[in-house]
């Protein structure tokens, strides 16, 4: 769907984009990287407001740059709030929804399904200066769905909405990469963006850290060992058991907590499957088993810092 | 019979209607910036206050069908006398002024375009759109008055009779008309695309309106030259070029209801329309060169 090869953006003697090569395919892609890493850049040059300065970049086998056919199977939502305050949510949905071409016999029932979708129905008739922060960002979704893109490009999508709204748009976008979209999601709040999707392309100062699953890319970090986090009666009985595995690095006890058991392991998946057979043959019970550093919030602050 | 659900399916459909032809999307940019500006109750205040030249001239034509020799001879010069209401420029501009100073400023200080742009709609589109939303309203705060006190007048004196002295006037009211509103629309657009606040550009362009006939003036008065080439430096200014090339369309000089208020010399054609062709050129190419959907920061 969308193919970059070696791009570069350069803004004067700034550097947006550093040789970047990735592919994003159906389905959600969480792109994440602080603030200046180059995530903007990117969703520009993948909706066509900017040209690679070096390198290539095709969406649908087509370079975007002031390219409309390629517009018309995108749906853009930036991150910044870009409307006329004085028009009423409907009136600018409906504009978007002609601009993108539905037809104008369609466009009122596209509009109001589109509203209801995300919540807008009831208060879609107000003026858009009256809106919160989170009302403005259903508004700007609702722009970009309503000519049913093939490829979604969302910046920062959740910024203000409440806990109801973001469970409401990742059930959404959950059933849009169902159907075979394509949807590039930026945003800083990890633990949300875990949840819609394993996928991700982490940017840092321009260039591209990493790009794959986020339990792939955790594995192949040597330098911060797996930790796995158990509570049990036991646990040192436990512990003892451990030691003779290959996989497991070290153990260590917390002296407040003497069930609390934490364990360093550079080879998870054989570590798992150890632990599984020990729980099958030697019948032990766990009251807790988590690994506190397996999710995004992890492999983004150990890849970012290393 | 349909096969139907005993349920009816109420949950979202994704659109896979039919989309309208790319070279359609120009006119949804227009249409948008003319219900903007209709919505304006102060473009209703300022249109009807555009009018007024032209409501008088009918209350007089209406009045010299009672009136005695000294009016009719007054109202004789009827091509005069609709130059001399075509040439009060001042509410017309405050017109455009309304609807355009904040036609792609608004877009820029919303940081609209981003948006705009991402739908498939190219530059030009954008930029056709803007300028037909200005040059539209104008053309009718031009257009509609001309047409009904021409229309009157045609009526009152007798169709044939009229189209015999002064049928020009119908053929040459949509062009009269054009000349002001190309001008104001292509300047306003230059203008626009490169700031951010409405007002801005208002005072800038209404700075640059009134500036340049106070120059045009100076410079005609400065210069000791012909009557012809005075008349044209004089008219070498927006107001003036749009009375100028008035003349020359109707090729006649204006004429006001008021005795003694008369021009008799006309400017020389040719250096007015260049002025004016280049003037517009330069505001569609300015614009054209500043609308992009992110601001490029050069380091």
């Amino acid at each position: 769907m969308i193919t970059i090869q070696r791009a570069s953006r350069w803004y004067g003697q700034v550097i947006g984009l550093n040789d970047v090569t990735c592919d994003f395919n159906p389905g959600i892609t969480a792109l994440l990287g602080q603030n200046g890493a180059g995530k903007s850049t990117m969703l520009k040059l993948i909706t066509g407001q900017l040209r690679p300065t070096t390198g290539d970049l095709t969406v649908f086998g087509e370079r975007p740059f002031s390219n409309p056919k390629v517009y018309e199977r995108i749906g853009y939502c930036p991150e910044t709030d870009s409307f006329y305050e004085d028009m009423t949510g409907r009136q600018f949905v409906t504009l978007m929804a002609r601009m993108a071409g539905v037809a104008s016999r369609n466009v009122d029932s596209i509009v109001a399904n589109t509203l209801e979708k995300v919540g807008m129905a009831d208060r879609c008739d107000k003026k858009i200066a009256g809106y919160s922060k989170g009302m403005r960002q259903r508004i700007k979704l609702a722009q970009a769905l309503t000519h049913n893109p093939e490829v979604l490009i969302l910046d920062e999508p959740l910024n203000g909405l409440d806990p109801v709204g973001r469970r409401e748009l990742q059930e959404m976008l959950k059933g849009l990469a169902a159907e075979g979209k394509t949807i590039v999601i930026s945003s800083h709040i990890l633990h949300e963006v875990e949840q819609m999707t394993r996928h991700i392309v982490l940017l840092h100062k321009g260039r591209l850290l990493a790009l794959g699953d986020v339990g792939e890319i955790r594995g192949l970090i040597d330098k911060h060992p797996h930790r796995v986090h158990v509570e049990m009666a036991g646990a040192r009985e436990f512990a003892r058991k451990l030691m003779v595995m290959p996989s497991v690095l070290s153990v260590a006890f917390d002296r407040q907590n003497p069930d609390h058991v934490e364990i360093e392991t550079a080879a998870p998946d054989d570590f798992y499957s150890e632990v599984a057979d020990m729980v099958l043959t030697e019948n032990i019970e766990f009251s807790a088993f988590t690994s506190p550093d397996n999710n995004l919030e992890s492999v983004f602050r150990y890849l970012v810092s290393k | 019979m349909s096969q139907q659900a005993p349920i009816a399916d109420l949950s979202y459909r994704n659109y896979d209607g039919p989309k309208t032809l790319e070279t359609k999307r120009w006119w949804v940019i227009a249409r948008n910036g003319l219900r903007v500006s209709f919505k304006k109750k102060s473009l209703w205040v300022l249109l009807a206050l555009a009018s007024l030249p032209y409501l008088f001239l009918l209350f007089f034509l209406f009045m010299g069908t009672f009136g005695g020799e000294m009016m009719s001879e007054q109202l004789g010069d009827f091509r005069g006398l609709m130059l001399g209401a075509y040439s009060s420029a001042f509410w017309p501009l405050m017109i455009a002024l309304l609807v355009g100073a904040g036609s792609i400023a608004a877009d820029n200080r919303a940081n609209a375009l981003q948006v705009y742009l991402s739908k498939p709609v190219t530059k030009r589109d954008y930029l056709v759109g803007k300028w037909l939303a200005i040059f539209m309203v104008v053309f009718g705060a031009y257009f509609l008055p001309m047409f009904i006190v021409t229309s009157y007048q045609a009526f009152d004196t007798g169709i044939i009779e009229f189209m015999k002295s002064d049928g020009i006037i119908f053929a040459a009211m949509p062009i009269l008309a054009a000349i002001p509103a190309t001008l104001h629309a292509s300047l306003l657009v230059g203008i626009s695309a490169w700031n951010k606040t409405p007002w801005i550009v208002g005072v800038i362009y209404a700075g640059l309106y009134f500036f340049s006939t106070i120059f045009a003036n100076i410079l005609a008065s400065a210069i000791d030259t012909t009557e012809v080439t005075e008349a044209t430096l004089r008219h070498l200014s927006i107001e003036g070029l749009i009375a100028g090339i008035g003349q020359f369309i109707l090729n006649t000089t204006p004429r006001s209801l008021t005795p003694g208020m008369t021009v008799d010399t006309m400017p020389s054609a040719l250096p007015l329309l260049l002025v004016a062709a280049s003037l517009i050129v330069v505001g569609i190419s300015v614009a054209r060169a500043r609308i992009r959907a992110v601001e490029v920061v050069h380091g």
